[in-house]
């Protein structure tokens, strides 16, 4: 296993739609890193919608982020969980405590810089479904993003949205001109009276108004390289969307996007769910789990899948 | 980072400037998947009509940049633009698309040379530069020699493949790596050694592939080759 990210790596795992396999994908990708002995923090990260400790198996938890949130005093590494797995750890979601899933600003910012802080190898974020600004703030934190997509039109369309959503938003925390970011709103929009229709005339509007800004917003964009892991593929022409998705966040975003590997269709999978027991510990040696190899290969080894 | 329309034909596929043919032949149906009708990957973010223009225009560039004459006109044709930008100085921001250079070549390279699709040969007459450096497996001979003896050719048969294959400076494997075929496969075909090659069907479709890996009219090349052998006992 590669060794080329930096001593403490924050991943996060989203992809805009529910039930696309994000806390399959967490929780197997955290487990193959504490079977390489790097100790992994997987926290649970959605919201209002939190099964991270169901797909590993864990009970019900009796402290959860919600703590964290709601008291002060308690500090994120009280809230820390012990799973089956050595050097595999868990923060677990809120259970039931509805407020938590539209925290207050300031708890938010406490939480990230928390996270930030965690003593660990990985840091994996389970992110929830949709675009909310709550989801795209955790997604902006980490140091690689990746979106799980499968091959249909309704998740490939919010993967596309959560891309843009993200890159709007860490494109606005950029710059405090008050013009600038007037148009950065009103981009995100298809139908703005700009003509403005990708990110990439953005930059170039943005340009007009301040080539200093512009440039500046180029090289962020630069930067931003979200990475995508296509799920429950069944042939090879569902392998090959991984690639033209790549092409096509290239022309459309200007942004360089890594597809690190897919997950085949695998019964397996839906049985390993059902068993709650993660199929990178019982099932190595199934389709499944070399799928799910490859992706952390590539994932630490900054590679990705390379066209035939 | 620039807008669609100002990329040059290397950026429109996404390759490097000194991208083999191969990798601009993959590159090329990646991003004609991409943008083909009803494809799942544009879905959102690109009209149909989007579609059509962009796949207009990677057809374009691949047309170009697979055929060797016309890719090296274009080449020369980017140089001269950079060597512009270069003169031009820092005094306009080089970032930002609108500052690009135009992508597409001047009327003159399209109109000469249509483009041609990539099974066709490259245009026979005699060239006197040698072919793009250390940008395809160095020919043994000049160019121009080996278009020479292809036009002078009247029947593909194995020999005449071999040799034409041995000219272009590619050994065995090299065609066996891009084309899928076995090695031994095309060593009895170009040996004309037929007992343990499959049936007719495949073997057309092999003189058709490996054509197309030299540069040859595929179709012809093949209808020659299948032809020629028809009344061979082993065949």
């Amino acid at each position: 296993m590669g060794q080329l990210l930096r001593e403490k790596e924050i991943i996060a795992i989203g992809g805009g739609k529910g039930g696309v396999g994000k806390s399959f994908l967490a929780s197997n990708l955290g487990i193959i890193f504490a079977r390489n002995h790097k100790k992994t923090i997987l926290v649970d990260a959605d919201l209002g919608g939190a099964n991270l400790h169901t797909c590993l198996g864990v009970q019900a938890p009796d402290v959860t982020l919600s703590d964290f949130v709601n008291f002060p005093n308690v500090r994120l590494e009280d809230v820390i969980l012990r799973t089956s797995v050595e050097n595999l750890l868990l923060i677990s979601g809120a259970q039931d405590f509805l407020g938590i899933a539209n925290p207050k600003y300031s708890q938010k910012m406490r939480l990230l810089r928390a996270i930030a802080n965690l003593n660990v190898s990985y840091i994996i974020l389970d992110l929830g479904a949709g675009t909310s600004i709550n989801t795209l703030d955790f997604f902006l934190l980490a140091d690689r993003g990746i979106l799980v997509v499968m091959p249909e039109p309704t998740s490939i369309e919010n993967a596309y949205r959560f891309i843009k959503s993200a890159l709007f938003r860490r494109l606005r925390m950029m710059t405090q001109d008050p013009q600038v970011r007037s148009v950065i709103g009103k981009a995100m929009d298809k139908k703005n009276d700009l003509g403005i229709r990708s990110p990439v005339d953005l930059i170039e509007h943005v340009g007009r108004i301040d080539r200093r800004i512009g440039e500046h917003l180029e090289e962020a964009m630069q930067r931003f390289r979200p990475a995508i892991v296509l799920n429950q593929v069944r042939s090879m022409g569902d392998v090959r969307i991984g690639y033209s998705m790549r092409n096509a966040c290239e022309k459309y975003f200007g942004l360089k996007v890594d597809y690190l590997g897919y997950l085949e269709n695998d019964d397996e999978i839906w049985q390993s769910i059902r068993k709650r027991q993660p199929i990178a510990l019982n099932g190595e040696h199934s389709r499944s789990a070399r799928n799910l190899r490859t992706i952390s290969y590539n994932l630490l080894n900054n590679l990705q899948l390379k066209a035939e | 980072m620039k807008s669609l329309k100002s990329q040059n034909y290397y950026e429109i596929l996404s390759v490097s400037r000194g991208a083999s043919p191969e990798d601009i032949r993959k590159s090329y149906e990646i991003s004609r998947q991409t943008f083909q009708d009803n494809s799942l990957a544009t879905y959102s973010l690109f009209t149909d009509d989007e579609n059509q223009e962009i796949l207009a225009l990677i057809s374009r560039a691949y047309e170009t940049l697979f055929n060797p004459e016309l890719r090296r006109e274009y080449d020369s044709f980017l140089d001269g633009l950079e060597r512009e930008g270069a003169a031009g100085g820092d005094s306009r921001p080089r970032t930002l698309s609108r500052s690009a250079p135009p992508p597409q070549p001047p009327g003159r390279v399209k109109s000469a040379a249509p483009p041609k699709p990539p099974s066709t040969p490259p245009p026979r007459e005699a060239r006197n530069e040698p072919a793009a450096e250390g940008r395809q497996p160095a020919p043994e001979l000049k160019p121009d020699a080996v278009e020479q003896y292809i036009s002078s050719v009247s029947c593909f048969t194995g020999p005449v493949l071999q040799k034409i294959r041995e000219m272009r400076g590619y050994s065995l494997e090299d065609i066996a790596e891009r084309t899928k075929i076995r090695k031994t496969y095309i060593q009895y075909l170009e040996c004309e050694q037929f007992t343990f090659l499959p049936a007719h069907v495949y073997v057309k479709g092999f003189i058709t592939l490996i054509a197309g890996m030299l540069n040859l009219p595929a179709q012809r090349v093949a209808n020659d080759y299948m032809n020629y052998y028809r009344g061979h006992p082993d065949f």
